[in-house]
């Protein structure tokens, strides 16, 4: 969410063309980096995900009773 | 210009004319669930209002929108004419017109049985006919995207089929599967009853036919936001897409599990047994991977755009992303939507933690997040990217879109947040009123008007995105650059033949439907389970 | 040095094994749940003629609302019509197993009682049984959570949950509302 916002105003000055000259080398040096950033953004998300999912579980489900 | 351009404007006119339409209702729903004095309310105008709502976002937003996406998708991505246009054409109005019975119907009061129709309550035939119609309408644009994936093959041997083709049939082939199940329901069962043929029908059996349908249908929906995904979102961020081979494994997936899961629907039903729920759950477990390898090789993409605009660290590339492109902007929007969507979508799919929420106001927080939110402002988005090239004008500036974007993701935030609350507490789904008196009713109140400001905002969102599309017109008239999808960092001059067409997976969703739905569905046929008497909705109750 | 496809490829299966984790560790869940706290969906297969519910022994009106049976099992039954529930209220005792049954003549209807984890669809045709243990006393809410009609927004019920001393049974075993 904040990332979003900063970004849009951090950003909104650059302008489109600065992507066309896309040049292989300049490819292959972030592909040295990527997919960590990723890699650590999509596995907080399901972390997070699986805590929410216990929470929902044990503190909500279980304290109303079993049913079956 | 494309050639398809009045094709797939004529479909996304409709899909957005009915989608505005279907927004006054909701806001007016909304209201009327509130502790606010609100006009019209009668149980008449409430469920008439529910089954205009439904019908209009889930019916016909989706198949028009899916359709129209599909055919500028087969033209742009395979660079030929589409085969068939006469054919694409009669598949457009013969849908139209049986939106026009379905509304009538619904319109006039004979048809208040909401989306689901769940039989013995039935409806004017006008009602099930004209949904009927819609869907051979939707039949012949499958089997057009089918065709022009064949006949691109036959020009092109052993080249991989574009991804943006290959999803888009993936979901035509899908699509074909899941309607089998509704269709079935309506031929066989709903439509001689609402003909008054038969009085009496096997409920269990007119359940489990719908939940075939059910579970896969959310998926059809979902394929252009994927779609968008992996072939727009890294171009329109100025990278490229992190794997095309996973993503051509992610469209097979879903086509191969979406299916045997809808009994997934039926959890709180007594007519099925705990064994095959338990299998349908299992299966269920496994849709969630296609959607977790999405958010991570998007996430990649993004990461290699962020990076090539010069973002540093392990997060520093999501500030260096373009967010004032309204892909972009709608990616990154979708994918919070999906967060929250998806973890409610795990409570929902867990089997016993299905009683906790079950028909409350958490399921419909869900799917308007996931639906309303993840997939349909993605449809805005690729709108907004194919519009230009429909209508060869370019919007001056992209604040309007932008502005309306946010409005939409906030709205549906302030909407559905509040309504998973007060699932949990009990809330309830499909009623015109609450009892505002009861202690326990009285508690929900600010909740309630809490998530009536955010249908305020998506309605505001909803009246300026359809503006954006009509004011285009009025500005400059440029030449448009010819559509380009996303390239993948290693572009496949070769996939597997597994991956590049749908054979082997088709006698896999055999396979795998015979199992999970065999025994479910013959079950009413070896059980003989009683009848129930139909009740009329039309005819004066 | 370029990366090439196959490291892509190592990185995804990576991920999909972080993913099989997640998916696992819930699926274990849940089974463990099912078994050890017998916590199942509502899943009886149990038919029954709705058109002829009044010739049924169980669902005659005499036989509705709680009952603790010879055995000392009890048994709340319910009939769910377009637009009541009858009874429109029952009780039962806090902290006791309690069976549910509930049945409907006409069409779908379903039940969820605010503040527990009971919830079940009603399907005309077959019986819906819920086991569960009451732990809250006090008046619950319990509505019609399916749309049967015009009528369903004011089709709801009581569930008064009372303390096991003021559960009190009559020569019968009946415990009624009023
Ligand atoms: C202005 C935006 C919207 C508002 C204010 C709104 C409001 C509502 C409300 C209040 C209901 C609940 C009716 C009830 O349970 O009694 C509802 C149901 C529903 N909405 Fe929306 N909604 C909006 C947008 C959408 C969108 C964008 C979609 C999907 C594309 C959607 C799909 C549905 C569906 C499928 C139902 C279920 C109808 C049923 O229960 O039969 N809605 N909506
Ligand atoms: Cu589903
Ligand atoms: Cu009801």
């Amino acid at each position: 969410m904040l990332f979003l916002l900063l970004g849009r105003s951090a950003l909104a000055g650059k302008t489109r063309s600065e992507d066309t000259g896309l040049s292989q080398a300049d490819l292959d040096t972030v592909m040295e980096e990527v997919p960590k950033g990723a890699l650590a953004l999509s596995a907080s998300a399901v972390l997070l995900l699986l805590c929410g999912w216990f929470f929902v579980y044990f503190f909500i489900f279980v304290p109303r009773g079993t049913v079956g | 210009m494309t050639s398809v351009a009045r094709l797939t404007k004529a479909h996304l006119w409709i899909a957005f004319a009915a989608f505005l339409v279907a927004c006054v209702f909701g806001i007016w729903q909304m209201w009327a669930r509130s502790p606010l004095a609100t006009p019209y309310v009668i149980a008449e105008h409430y469920f008439l209002s529910v089954t205009a709502h439904g019908v209009a976002m889930a019916f016909v937003l989706t198949t028009f929108f899916i359709m129209g996406f599909g055919y500028f998708t087969a033209e742009t991505a395979l660079d030929r004419p589409l085969p068939g246009k006469p054919w694409a054409w009669a598949g457009f109005f013969l849908a139209v017109a049986g939106t026009l019975m379905a509304v009538a119907a619904i319109l006039s009061g004979q048809a208040s049985v909401l989306y689901t129709f769940y039989p013995p309550l039935t409806g004017s035939p006008f009602f099930y006919l004209g949904l009927v119609l819609v869907v051979v309408g939707s039949w012949i644009w499958c089997i057009l995207m089918i065709v022009a994936m064949r006949e691109w093959k036959g020009a092109h041997p052993g080249a991989p089929v574009p991804l943006a083709m290959f999803a888009t049939v993936a979901n035509a082939i899908m699509w074909l599967w899941t309607t089998v199940g509704v269709a079935a329901e309506l031929l066989f069962i709903v439509i001689p009853a609402s003909l008054g043929w038969v009085d009496t029908v096997d409920v269990g059996l007119t359940r489990t036919l719908f939940s075939w349908t059910l579970h896969a249908i959310v998926y059809f929906w979902l394929f252009p936001a994927y779609i968008a995904f992996y072939t727009m979102a890294p171009q329109a961020a100025g990278g490229r897409l992190y794997s095309d081979m996973m993503g051509r494994l992610t469209f097979v997936l879903f086509l191969v599990y979406s299916l045997p899961v809808g009994l997934h629907h039926l959890f709180m039903d007594p007519e099925h047994s705990t064994g095959f729920k338990f299998v349908q759950m299992s299966l269920t477990v496994l849709v969630a991977v296609p959607t977790l390898l999405t958010v991570f090789t998007i996430s990649a993409s993004l990461e290699i755009a962020g990076r090539l605009r010069g973002g540093r660290g392990l997060l520093g590339w999501i500030p260096a992303l373009p967010w004032d492109r309204p892909m972009v902007l709608a990616t990154g929007l979708s994918f919070v939507m999906l967060f929250f969507g998806g973890g409610g979508g795990l409570v929902n799919m867990s089997y016993g933690l299905n009683a906790l929420i079950h028909n409350t106001s958490w399921v419909t927080a869900h799917f308007h997040l996931i639906f309303g939110g993840t997939v349909v402002i993605m449809y805005f988005a690729i709108c907004y990217a194919i519009w230009p090239r429909l209508t060869g004008h370019e919007a001056g500036t992209q604040d309007a879109q932008r502005l309306q974007l946010w409005l939409w993701f906030v709205g549906m935030m302030i909407m559905s947040l509040p309504w998973h609350w007060l699932g949990l507490h009990g809330q309830w789904r499909r009623v015109a009123q609450f009892d505002y008196t009861n202690p326990i009713i009285a508690a929900w109140g600010p909740w309630v008007t809490t998530s009536l400001v955010g249908g305020i905002l998506l309605f505001a969102s909803a009246v300026v995105f359809v503006w954006n599309l009509a004011a285009l017109r009025a500005d400059r008239k440029a030449p448009v650059a010819p559509f380009a999808f996303a390239t993948a960092v290693h572009q496949p001059a070769r996939v597997p033949a597994s991956l590049n067409g749908f054979g082997l997976w088709n006698v896999l969703v055999l396979v795998l439907m015979i199992a999970a739905y065999g025994w479910p569905i013959a079950q009413f046929f070896v059980l003989q389970p009683p009848h129930a008497v139909v009740h009329r909705v039309d005819r004066g109750g | 040095m370029a990366v090439s496809e196959s490291d892509i490829l190592r990185s995804e299966v990576r991920w999909a094994m972080i993913v099989g984790v997640a998916v696992a560790v819930i699926f274990a869940a849940v089974i463990y749940t099912g078994i050890e706290l017998h916590v199942n969906p509502p899943s009886n297969i149990e038919t029954i003629d709705p058109k002829a519910l009044h010739l049924s022994n169980e669902f005659t009106e005499s036989n509705l609302g709680t009952r603790v049976e010879p055995e000392g099992r009890i048994t709340t039954r319910i009939v769910a019509t377009q637009f009541a529930f009858d009874p429109p209220c029952v009780v039962v005792p806090a902290n006791e197993p309690v069976t549910l049954r509930l049945t409907t003549p006409d069409v779908i209807h379903g039940i969820l009682v605010t503040g527990t984890n009971v919830n079940t669809m009603i399907v005309p045709g077959y019986v819906a049984q819920v086991h569960t243990v009451f732990t809250k006393t006090g008046d619950l809410l319990m509505p019609c959570h399916e749309y049967c009609g015009l009528g369903h927004s004011q089709m709801w019920a009581t569930v008064r949950v009372v303390p096991r001393e003021s559960f009190r049974p009559d020569a019968e075993g009946r415990v009624a509302c009023d």
